[in-house]
């Protein structure tokens, strides 16, 4: 019947699960289908099946793992401490070692993640050419013809895509202001410099302005997430080992991240630089936040990053920031602990589900009515700048950082 | 698959309020169990219906192939209830999950079974009212299964189970056609067939729309978690707080297996890992009351030995002790890779004795036990760990759970206190009762599924005295009056 | 044995059987059917004008009082077991001599636990979650076909099977013969305060209950009576001292003894004696309570006491009267029982109303329960 035992499935982590089905009203892919093949608990147990021998490894197990976000939502509510986002990397490594995917699927994953994302040269030349694109009016010639309906994915790909600013790069160093409380380590990330410089400005700033000393040392890279998630277990250790380098020999006393996404990455393997990574908002709420001074008068919703609420469980801090900013109003977006369908490059993969996950998320939007909406990962900002376009929405949609450097500067300049 | 399956598989999709029908081997393999790994079984397929009338349609659809179905909400349960029957269709009505109405002034609300109870609470808590019956798996398991089941849950101490909160039904039969069970006043007229269709697990028919009865929240709740040294003293200081006339709404025990287990998990509570026994007291009612019988509780805990007593201080705290007694279960999975969450009830007074019978018979059989206890009512749920890979521990978990029975019906208890029946206990039914007692069980079966076509071989055993010579399932024929 | 001349409804009682043991119920039973003869179960014969007129050539009354043994409370396990025969009354004082209650309706001074839990009354101690049929833990029943069984057992949590014992409760004697019953037991309040407000008409009455049932009281008894100059609200509170103190300090009015609420008990129980007119019970939700009071009062009835946490209305009308007030109900939804009428006028109709639409599966229960139809037929609701 089916192939020997599983190799690359971390197979002994699948007994934790015991059936309890907690996990099953947190799955959003769950809450869309209502299949139990499309629930943490199910395809817990179809890994085990696989591992068994009693189930083959056919198309529906594998389109259900792929179907998964990775979020980790279920890690939150399962009693059992399963370590599922483990779990459904170390599957899909299985997957893809076995061969059991569609090539085409494989081609286009591997094409965008090791050759794209992987590499600062190609990344830096996709985000030269998008903004070209945008700026010089193909763009909208190139909607306006629909030529973009042959070619499915790339269409998904295109309208993910905000202005694209322009590229911002960390200087190596960032001296702090006022008294010296310390020195850190700023985790720049791949696509951030590219698609998001002004909240690694804005990042930067926040730091400095609260006294710390920012070093971005040049030789990090990718974290390695999205390769992990998609199963390229190989690529994202090499990708682990660059960073590790790169950070290794400083002596920082943290290294920050302000990708919920690359933050979760870096924290997993449990070495000595995952214990020093932190999020933004958690080190600066733990060190304690200068308070910032300027009124910033906005109903602003909070959304949770998956891999910052249940990758790394921090919640209350990036709250309790912006509740510091004087005339901010933070209000409750119902649903807040549900995948945007964001998830890495899952909107491109699987842009109907991603859709669908939107929608909700764009729901909860529209009934909250906030003037921004802000979240800590940038894979959700480009995922949530999209729905709200799409929809008609006047709400912008930020880091919680670049609030708190608004908050900053207006400050300053009173 | 056989052909005939196959076509009514493609009947089943051609159903146009159907939104979904797995066929798929690995699909309907995941489906083998819900909450008890214990028994298993392979269903033919999986619909998906999202409308009284697409339950009806599917119903119909098997019945014209003489094929048996099931229902299933999320699967939690406990006793197999809905496990598969081989070949059937399995009916999952968790996309049926919409609050059809809410009636605030008479304090009730109709939703579909596929709702889970924990969100029937969130869509009224605006409201100041909530939905009383309050299972372990309340985040996950659905009002229908709990109308299944007849739920219990902590609360139920003061509350009771899930049927007195439980006015009307709308319930498709056997026969595909639709009833309404009970009335949405609450005032029966004829027999009380919704009373006897809660609990019945899903044997009766399918449930596909409830109207329940909303509580009004309480104006003060007080947690108090009191560490004891030992199970025995613990027991007797629920003892003493039941005879002291204090209506806890729930008195929970945990031991101390499963307070390392709890505090290994994410739902660490702060439980004393020092403590050989945990007691959840949770007080309601108007503040001048729960006052009082705060230092009452203190009181009775500290004279039987409490090592602390503490009260939560806010609402967080108070979760984090309920959230540890809640996710006890899957905390449990940490010490091996299957667990068997028993269930049985006893006469209160008689907890600790059952519990060191329970607990050398464990040990006997060279098994791994941890307790957790509704103290107040005296039902027990003896969590056993076990890998079912290991044949021989298998047959000693198998040969384990009837012994407990044994106990706690020696004590005067009964099968199961709120998990049900299902395939777990189904032939340990007459350790309980004589085949005279079971035939109006049976009767009732006759009169909602005559065929025997919904969720077959289930809670009823079949009579001692005619089985092998009868052909049909559960052999009335046989039977004389 | 020994016979007894009357009539149940004008339908002869042939004999009155007094079994003194559950195994002679069943015996009893067994020899019924063998003869072809109807059997009535009573206990304290509070409410055999309950339910519809038989269509048995002749009945055997079987008479249950003296199924007294046990009556054995356990006041540290919280229940008690008692045979089917014991007056509801004499369970109390023994509960009360240990501290503690039950709560069943204790609405007759001759009702037995049996007959109580047969009949199924409402009361105005009766909340709305903690029902008669809720209180029960387990049931002997001896069944048509001669057997003894038990159902449910003596733990207060039990999902052992099927729920039989719900089934049996409100069935009139007409599945089975409760023979013992195992019940729970509740602590005796600290405090026990009885409210009454004057009012100046019954609808403010029942607004005012309303009310006090929205401030959060929670009453352990809530009835609107009516009053001389218009209605009155009576409300009962109990609990620990301070509880049951600060709850009542909630309801308006003043503080009187239980006379007064023995007055709201007993128009509940209603006239013990025939009377002119015929009493009937109306109830819907809560919130009916006020439509279905104006009802009766537009039939030209009576209102002997209402119910509003509960959405019951006790009323007396006259017999012509009946058919309009239930063509009411009807539209409303609301449930319609006539309690008491002349035998004439309950032989013409059905007494609980329309049958809801379950009535078939409940046809197809009696048949198997009672194929031969020896218990009340015919009694019950929709000829059953």
């Amino acid at each position: 019947m089916a192939e020997p035992l599983a190799t690359l499935l971390e197979y002994e982590k699948t007994l934790d699960c015991v059936h309890c089905g907690l996990c099953l009203p947190h799955c959003p892919t769950y809450q869309e289908t209502g299949r139990e093949s499309s629930s943490p608990r199910g395809r817990i147990y179809a890994m085990r099946g696989v591992a068994e021998g009693r189930i083959e490894l056919d198309a529906a197990v594998v389109d259900e793992m792929y179907l998964c976000l990775a979020c980790r939502a279920c890690e939150s509510a399962c009693p059992a401490g399963v370590q599922y986002g483990r779990l459904v990397e170390s599957m899909r490594a299985e997957i893809d070692e076995r061969g059991a995917r569609s090539r085409a699927s494989r081609f286009f994953q591997r094409l965008v993640l090791r050759r794209v994302v992987a590499s600062h040269i190609v990344l830096r030349l996709v985000a030269l050419a998008l903004r070209l694109y945008q700026r010089s009016g193909l763009q909208r010639l190139l909607r306006a013809s629909n030529l973009l309906l042959v070619a499915p994915r790339l269409r998904d790909a295109e309208q993910l895509l905000p202005p694209v600013p322009p590229a911002w790069r960390a200087p190596g160093v960032t001296p702090a202001e006022g008294v010296l409380r310390g020195r850190v380590g700023f985790f720049a990330g791949c696509l951030m410099p590219e698609f998001f410089g002004p909240v690694n400005r804005a990042t930067l700033r926040v730091l400095a302005r609260n006294g710390f000393e920012v070093h971005a040392p040049r030789g990090q890279g990718c974290c390695g997430a999205l390769h992990a998630h998609a199963g390229d277990a190989r690529a994202a250790e090499r990708l682990h080992a660059r960073n590790v380098a790169a950070f290794g020999a400083d002596d920082l006393d943290a290294v920050v991240v302000n990708s919920a996404g690359c933050g979760a990455s870096l924290r997993d393997p449990g070495d000595a630089l995952s214990a020093r990574v932190r999020d933004v908002s958690e080190f600066l709420h733990a060190a304690g936040l200068r308070p910032p001074r300027g009124a910033v008068p906005l109903r602003v919703a909070y959304d949770d990053a998956c891999h910052l609420l249940h990758g790394q469980r921090v919640s209350a801090a990036p709250r309790e920031l912006l509740r510091m900013i004087p005339g901010l109003q933070l209000v409750d977006l119902p649903g807040t602990q549900d995948c945007c369908g964001a998830a890495g490059i899952y909107n491109l993969t699987q842009p109907d589900m991603s859709a669908r996950l939107l929608r909700r998320k764009v729901d909860a939007i529209r009934r909250t009515t906030p003037q921004v909406v802000v979240t800590g990962n940038p894979g959700c900002l480009l995922q949530l700048s999209r729905g709200v376009r799409d929809a008609g929405l006047d709400v912008e949609v930020l880091h919680p950082v670049e609030l708190l450097e608004r908050s900053y500067a207006v400050g300053e300049s009173d | 698959m056989d052909p005939r399956t196959g076509e009514l598989v493609d009947r089943l999709r051609e159903l146009p309020s159907v939104e979904d029908v797995l066929a798929g081997a690995s699909e309907m393999f995941v489906y083998e169990s819900d909450g008890l790994t214990l028994t298993r079984g392979r269903a033919a397929a999986v619909a998906f219906p999202s409308t009284t009338r697409a339950v009806c349609e599917i119903v119909r659809a098997c019945n014209e192939f003489g094929v048996p179905f099931v229902p299933r909400g999320a699967g939690t349960g406990l006793s197999g209830g809905a496990t598969p029957v081989d070949g059937c269709v399995v009916i999952e009505c968790a996309r049926m999950d919409q609050v059809l109405s809410i009636d605030a002034v008479n304090r009730t609300a109709t939703v579909q079974p596929g709702l889970v109870n924990a969100h029937l609470t969130d869509a009224v808590s605006g409201l100041g009212l909530h939905y009383a019956p309050d299972p372990s798996s309340q985040t996950a398991c659905t009002i229908g299964g709990n109308v299944a089941e007849n739920s219990g849950g902590p609360h139920t101490l003061k509350y009771g189970t899930t049927s007195p909160h439980v006015l009307s039904l709308e319930v498709v039969l056997p026969d595909a056609s639709v009833v309404q069970l009970g009335r949405r006043d609450a005032h029966a007229v004829g027999y009380d067939l919704r009373g006897v269709f809660v609990g019945s697990e899903g044997t009766l028919g399918i449930v596909t729309a409830a109207t329940v009865r909303l509580m009004p929240d309480p104006e003060t709740v007080c947690t108090l978690l009191a560490s004891f040294p030992s199970l025995v003293s613990a027991c007797e200081a629920v003892s003493t707080i039941i005879a002291a006339g204090i209506v806890a709404s729930a008195l929970e025990l945990l031991d101390d297996k499963t307070i390392d287990a709890v505090e290994a998990s994410v739902f660490a509570a702060g439980y004393p890992r020092n403590a050989r026994a945990v007691l959840l007291v949770e007080l309601d009612g108007t503040d001048a009351a729960v006052q009082a019988e705060r230092a009452r509780v203190r009181t009775v805990c500290q004279s039987h030995g409490a090592i602390e007593v503490r009260v939560a201080r806010d609402e967080q705290e108070r979760e984090a002790f309920w959230r540890g007694r809640k996710g006890a279960f899957g905390a449990m999975g940490r010490r091996a890779p299957d667990l068997y969450v028993h269930d049985a009830v006893v006469p209160r007074t008689r907890l600790p004795e059952v519990v060191e019978a329970i607990t050398r018979a464990a040990e006997e059989r060279n098994l791994r036990i941890a307790n957790v206890f509704h103290a107040g009512d005296g039902n027990l749920h003896p969590n056993l760990s076990f890998d079912r890979r290991d044949a021989d521990e298998l047959a000693r978990i198998v040969d384990m759970g009837e012994e407990i029975l044994r106990i706690c019906i020696e004590a005067g208890g009964v099968l199961s206190g709120e998990h049900g029946i299902g395939l777990e206990k189904r032939d340990y039914m007459h350790m309980l009762y004589t085949d005279e007692d079971l035939e109006p069980m049976r009767w009732v079966h006759e009169a909602f599924d005559p065929a025997d076509a919904c969720n077959p071989g289930k809670v009823i055993p079949q009579p001692r005295a005619c089985t092998e010579s009868n052909p049909r399932h559960r052999g009335y024929e046989k039977v004389t009056f | 044995m020994e016979a007894e001349q009357g009539s149940l409804d004008h339908v002869p009682i042939r004999a009155t059987w007094s079994p003194s043991d559950a195994s002679e119920v069943a015996a009893m039973l067994d020899k019924a059917r063998g003869d072809g003869l109807a059997v009535v179960p009573a206990g304290g014969r509070t409410k055999l004008h309950w339910g519809n007129r038989s269509d048995a050539e002749c009945v055997a009354l079987l008479d249950l009082s003296r199924l007294r043994d046990p009556l054995d409370v356990q006041g540290d396990e919280g229940i008690a077991i008692v045979g089917a025969g014991v007056p509801v009354r004499e369970l109390e004082r023994a509960a009360r001599a240990v501290g503690k209650r039950t709560r069943l309706p204790a609405l007759w001074d001759a009702a037995t636990v049996g007959g109580t839990i047969a009949a199924d009354p409402v009361g105005p101690a009766t909340r709305p979650h903690q029902r008669l049929r809720d209180e029960l833990l387990g049931l002997e029943v001896a069944l048509a076909n001669g057997e003894l069984t038990r159902s449910g057992g003596q733990v207060v949590k039990n999902v052992t099977g099927f729920d039989l014992v719900r089934l049996y409760c409100g069935s009139l004697g007409t599945l089975g013969v409760i023979t013992r019953v195992t019940l729970r037991l509740w602590p005796l309040p600290e405090l026990r305060v009885v409210r009454l407000r004057e009012v100046a008409s019954v609808d403010t009455a029942i607004q005012t209950a309303h009310a006090i049932v929205a401030r959060g009281v929670d009453p352990a008894g809530l009835a609107v009576l009516p009053g001389p100059s218009g209605a009155r609200v009576v409300c009962a509170v109990e609990g620990s001292r301070v509880d049951a103190e600060e709850r009542a300090v909630r309801v308006a009015g003043e503080t009187v003894g239980e006379d007064v609420w023995t007055e709201a008990e007993r128009q509940v129980s209603g006239s013990q004696e025939p009377v002119d007119g015929c009493d009937v019970r109306v109830s819907g939700r809560a919130s009916d309570t006020l439509p279905i009071a104006r009802a009766v009062a537009d039939a030209g009835g009576g209102l002997r006491v209402a119910l509003p946490a509960l959405g019951t209305v006790f009323a007396r009308v006259a017999a012509d009267a009946l058919d309009a007030l239930e063509a009411r109900a009807v539209r409303e939804r609301w449930a319609f029982f006539v309690e008491r009428a002349a035998p004439e006028v309950k032989s013409a109709r059905d007494v609980f109303g329309p049958p809801p639409d379950a009535l078939p599966l409940m046809r197809r229960l009696k048949a198997l329960f009672d194929p031969e139809r020896v218990l009340s037929p015919g009694r019950f609701v929709g000829g059953i």
